[in-house]
């Protein structure tokens, strides 16, 4: 029993037995100890166990084998402690290692005597081993775990890597832990984040070295091959030499550089100093690597981001641009995604169509852009479809109205067109129109003008021959009538024929003043008094009540004063026939600036607007578009050229007429005249107090109140007037005083005498006995054609009536002064 | 007087003399170990009782929930008896964090955690047995230290049966913290006597001189 026991003891039991007596002696050792002995076991026995392990007392561990010994106290020695008691080599893998020890020391005793004491060797080395790396896997495993956190939460790349650092040399076996960043164009790295407690050390090194790229040949094989590299001090490997050349005063053994990636290249090398002297676990190394790609991972996600910030800006930025540049723009612009609805709408689109962006957003286009045919009435197809469906550029049909969300209609000219994203597809549609609701009105007025125009020019035409025919008429009813003058009945029909041709002739002659004829005779004037005593002259004797409204600071104009009245009692006149049944015509007068803007076929400028508005019957839709046409009337009796002189007039005037009408409630015209600074009432008292004259004029009137007013004007301003009652007196006067070598200065003929010598036949008389006389033609007929071309007829000037002193005064400096 | 004492005649100046004795016991482990592990170990002792053994089983189970490591140890000479002490898992764990330090922290008991507990229990246990030793001035011998890892509850009841043949038992609750930090949980010493009144008189004895 003995025996076997014995046996087992030394041969079967995986632990060190020593056996020593109380003086230290070691009696007998197992095949265990034998086997982990460095020398031959026979030489131990008998030996003092401090003597043959001096490593015990030198590492001061005697007193635990003292204790038994002196105590009979047993002790157990933990190996995390005491490391070992007997010093025992393992060799692992080439790797020489000192047996890690659990020791228990038991006294001996032999008849309750202790006879010595055991000591009980447990290896433990593999089980620290393992105990250590499960350790260290679980520190990196940690440390991934809490890098992991960090890469969910970090904001950005610094936060990232210093944290990363901080994680690695708090929660791992890490001594020092830094990171080289890699320059752009991959050549140059410089360390940026340094943790551990050498890292002042290292950092030192760092600045001390400026070259620090031939040293750092780890770092420069992480870049080169993108994998990680691992060294250790010990291995002596001549690829690393200069590495841990460099690190000779870091207190290391081994060292991993690991590639930090972004976008797959290399930015950043993750150095990890670390105590392991000759291996470390596959298992780490692959943690590591997995921390690697990790924070690579993360950079990338940051990178990404960057990528969609910047883009994001970009496009905001754009957007913003766009924006700007759509709302600044003249056109309205209205952008729909793929399925119609509003995505954005500029400024002036807002204007008209009612809809605010924000109102009109999502909405579909339809609702904001109401758009119908100016004449149909009938909705337009819509655009936005049309451009979906065609996948091209399409301009809008000509009379759309786009009816804005407030009722108001304006004319537009629109495209549109398809927005395409960068695959071609398209993903919406823009429309850009703009108002031509002016432009069209003009349009239509230089329409309206130029058919006026040629309207008088065929009218003037055929008035000029049909007045040659009448003339060949008339002349030869006179030779008939001169011919059978005792047949009555023939005098007759003669004279019925003759009063035809007369008034044929008045015909004509209006035909002429519409065409061509009546040029106006400007002069500075005010307008309110004309308008006033022309409108109340018209309505005289009807129950039409007129209510002027005029400013006080009314601006002057230059205008034919005897055709500005005619403009007015033509308009009031008209507006008195629409009103059978009586009613009121406002007249209003205004002082207004006319912008470009206004759309108006007139010049920009200073205007006074005269606004004569009745409520009548009004003037039907179709009507409104002839209504200056000469001869257009609606009217029994109307000769249809009273509106189309006006119109003729105003606009040789270099002025505008307009009308709009409400059928069956208002009609209003609207007159626009260019408006002077200067005031006429000053104009005529300055003329009058300048002007002084002398010399003799010659007056032909058969009026004697005419005549007294003149002689008493002349005499004022400083002339001497003679007076005849017709012509033939005139030219005798006139004869008389040319042969005595004093000729009148100037000569003042009435176009037309009752029973005598008019003006007209007159001139040609006197021109025959002077041909240099100087004679103003004097009529209350402005519209005669004598008057308007009185240079033809040999006149050098004319004299309206009735006349006033300003204008004798203007008539005088303009003959006389010349 | 009877062999065996009741708690409620334990007279307090004998129960001082046993506190005033473990307290010298753990100021000896304390020194020991400070040594041993080249920090300042602090050994508090909130708790000691004086029971029967059936009473220590089941402040024992009051007290812990969770057993951890144990080592139990015969002793014999003057006075004979049974030490055992155990660590909660708690106080286990925290006990060997705070010896490894930051860097190598564990989640439980390894077997090198285990041999470091035992030679710590062993260190604690001796003490005091010994500081009674000393102070009845009698040989004590030790048997050979039966440490385990607890694995069955059943095994540790069984020991503790095996001491209901014994007298009284000195339970220490003791309190231990290493460099300043805090030790979660606490490890327990039972000092089970084969004769109680033998080690009371013999204290006795020392410290009276009667």
């Amino acid at each position: 029993m003995q025996t076997s026991l014995n046996y087992i003891l030394n041969e079967g039991l995986s632990l060190g037995l020593i056996q020593i007596d109380m003086n230290y002696n070691i009696v007998s050792i197992n095949s265990f100890v034998k086997r982990h002995l460095k020398r031959d076991w026979k030489g131990l026995i008998g030996q003092n166990i401090f003597k043959m392990f001096p490593d015990i007392c030198s590492r001061k561990k005697e007193s635990y084998i003292h204790k038994v010994i002196e105590d009979g106290q047993a002790n157990i020695l933990s190996p995390f402690i005491h490391k070992y008691i007997i010093p025992f080599d393992i060799v692992k893998k080439n790797i020489v290692l000192p047996m890690m020890q659990e020791t228990r020391i038991y006294p001996l005793h032999e008849d309750s005597i202790q006879t010595g004491a055991l000591i009980i060797i447990r290896d433990m080395t593999e089980q620290i081993l393992n105990e250590n790396e499960i350790a260290s896997l679980n520190m990196d495993l940690n440390a991934i775990r809490k890098v992991n956190q960090l890469i969910v939460k970090a904001d950005g790349r610094e936060e990232l890597l210093n944290g990363v650092c901080s994680i690695l040399i708090n929660e791992t076996d890490s001594l020092l832990v830094w990171i080289a960043e890699l320059s752009d164009f991959g050549d140059i790295f410089v360390p940026i984040i340094c943790k551990g407690e050498q890292s002042e050390i290292f950092m030192e090194s760092v600045s001390s070295q400026p070259y620090l790229m031939p040293g750092l040949d780890i770092t420069r094989h992480v870049i080169k091959t993108g994998e990680m590299a691992v060294s250790f001090r010990l291995e002596n490997d001549p690829e690393f030499e200069k590495w841990w050349g460099f690190c000779k005063d870091i207190a290391c053994q081994s060292t991993l550089a690991l590639p930090v990636k972004c976008q797959g290249k290399v930015e950043y090398i993750l150095h990890i100093h670390r105590h392991e002297e000759k291996s470390i676990s596959q298992e780490i190394l692959d943690l590591f690597s997995e921390l690697a790609n990790d924070i690579s991972f993360c950079l990338d996600q940051f990178y990404n981001k960057e990528v969609r910030l910047e883009a994001e800006a970009i496009l905001r930025t754009e957007k913003e641009r766009l924006r700007i540049t759509l709302r600044g723009i003249g056109d309205g612009v209205i952008a729909t995604d793929k399925y119609g609805s509003v995505v954005l709408l500029n400024k002036v689109a807002e204007e008209l169509t009612g809809w605010t962006e924000e109102e009109a957003t999502g909405r579909h286009i339809g609702e904001v852009f109401h758009i119908i045919n100016e004449y149909t009435r009938k909705p337009c197809f819509s655009p936005v479809q049309n451009v979906l469906k065609t996948g091209s550029i399409i301009g809008l049909a000509n009379h759309t109205t786009l009816i804005a969300r407030d009722g108001v209609e304006r004319i537009i000219a629109d495209s549109g067109a398809p927005i395409r994203d960068d695959y071609g597809q398209i993903i919406g549609v823009v429309l850009v129109f703009r108002d031509i609701t002016q432009q069209s009105k003009m349009e239509k007025e230089m329409l309206k003008m130029q058919r006026l125009e040629s309207i008088g020019l065929l009218a003037g035409g055929i008035a000029h021959d049909f007045n040659n025919i009448l003339s060949v008429i008339t002349g030869n009813i006179s030779f008939a009538m001169t011919r059978w003058p005792n047949d009555a009945e023939l005098q007759e029909v003669f004279s019925d024929v003759e009063a035809a041709t007369h008034r044929a002739k008045d015909l004509t002659h209006q035909l002429l003043t519409f065409a061509k004829g009546g040029a106006p005779i400007k002069k500075i004037i005010s307008i309110d008094g004309i308008i006033r005593e022309s409108a109340k002259f018209v309505a005289r004797g009807s129950n039409v009540r007129i209510i002027f409204n005029e400013p006080v600071d009314l601006k002057s104009t230059s205008a034919d004063q005897g055709q500005i009245s005619q403009v007015i009692q033509n308009l009031v006149l008209n507006a008195v026939q629409a009103m059978p049944e009586g009613g009121e015509i406002s007249i209003d007068t205004a002082n207004i600036e006319v912008q470009e803007e206004d759309g108006m076929p007139i010049k920009p400028g200073s205007y006074i607007k005269i606004t004569i508005q009745d409520n009548g019957m009004g003037i039907s839709s179709k009507h409104m578009e002839k209504i200056f046409d000469p001869f257009f009337t609606t009217k029994q009796k109307g000769s249809g050229l009273g509106l189309a002189t006006a119109f003729s007039i105003v606009k040789r005037h270099q002025g505008h007429i307009s009308v709009k009408s409400i059928q069956g409630e208002v009609t209003t015209f609207e007159v626009y005249l260019p408006s002077v600074e200067e005031m006429a009432s000053d104009i005529i008292q300055k003329e009058i107090n300048s002007h002084q004259g002398k010399g003799k004029i010659l007056v032909m009137d058969d009026e004697e109140p005419l005549c007294k007013l003149l002689d008493r004007m002349l005499q004022k301003l400083g002339y001497n007037a003679h007076f005849a009652n017709n012509g033939q007196e005139a030219i005798i006067k006139y004869q008389e005083e040319f042969n005595r070598n004093s000729p009148y200065d100037l000569v003042i003929l009435d176009l037309t005498v009752p029973g005598g010598m008019g003006g007209k036949e007159a001139i040609k008389h006197l021109k025959e006995i002077d041909p240099n006389v100087k004679a103003v033609v004097s009529s209350g007929y402005s519209n005669d054609p004598v008057m308007a071309n009185y240079l033809d007829y040999g006149f050098s000037g004319v004299m309206p009536k009735p006349v006033s002193m300003t204008e004798i005064v203007h008539l005088l400096k303009s003959i006389l002064e010349q | 007087m009877t062999d065996k004492i009741e708690d409620d005649k334990l007279d307090e100046r004998s129960f001082d003399i046993i506190k005033e004795v473990i307290n010298m016991g753990l100021g000896e482990a304390a020194d020991a170990l400070s040594q041993l592990v080249n920090a300042r170990v602090i050994i508090k002792v909130p708790d000691v009782h004086i029971m029967d053994i059936k009473k220590a089983k089941t402040y024992i189970k009051n007290e812990v929930e969770n057993l951890g490591i144990y080592i139990a140890q015969d002793f014999t000479g003057i006075i004979e008896g049974k030490t055992l002490l155990f660590y909660t898992q708690e106080c286990g764990i925290s006990l060997l964090n705070t010896i490894y330090g930051d860097k190598k922290k564990v989640q439980g008991i390894t077997e090198t955690g285990i041999s470091t507990l035992n030679e710590i229990g062993n260190i604690i246990m001796v003490s005091y047995i010994s500081a009674i030793s000393n102070f009845i001035d009698g040989k004590i011998k030790f048997s050979i230290p039966n440490v385990s890892l607890e694995v069955s509850t059943l095994y540790f009841e069984n020991l503790l049966n095996e001491m209901e043949e014994l007298d009284k038992a000195i339970v220490v609750k003791n309190e231990m913290s290493i460099k300043s930090e805090n030790i979660q949980g606490y490890l327990f010493v039972l000092l089970s006597f084969k004769n109680f009144l033998v080690v009371v008189k013999n204290l006795q004895k020392r410290v009276l001189g009667k």
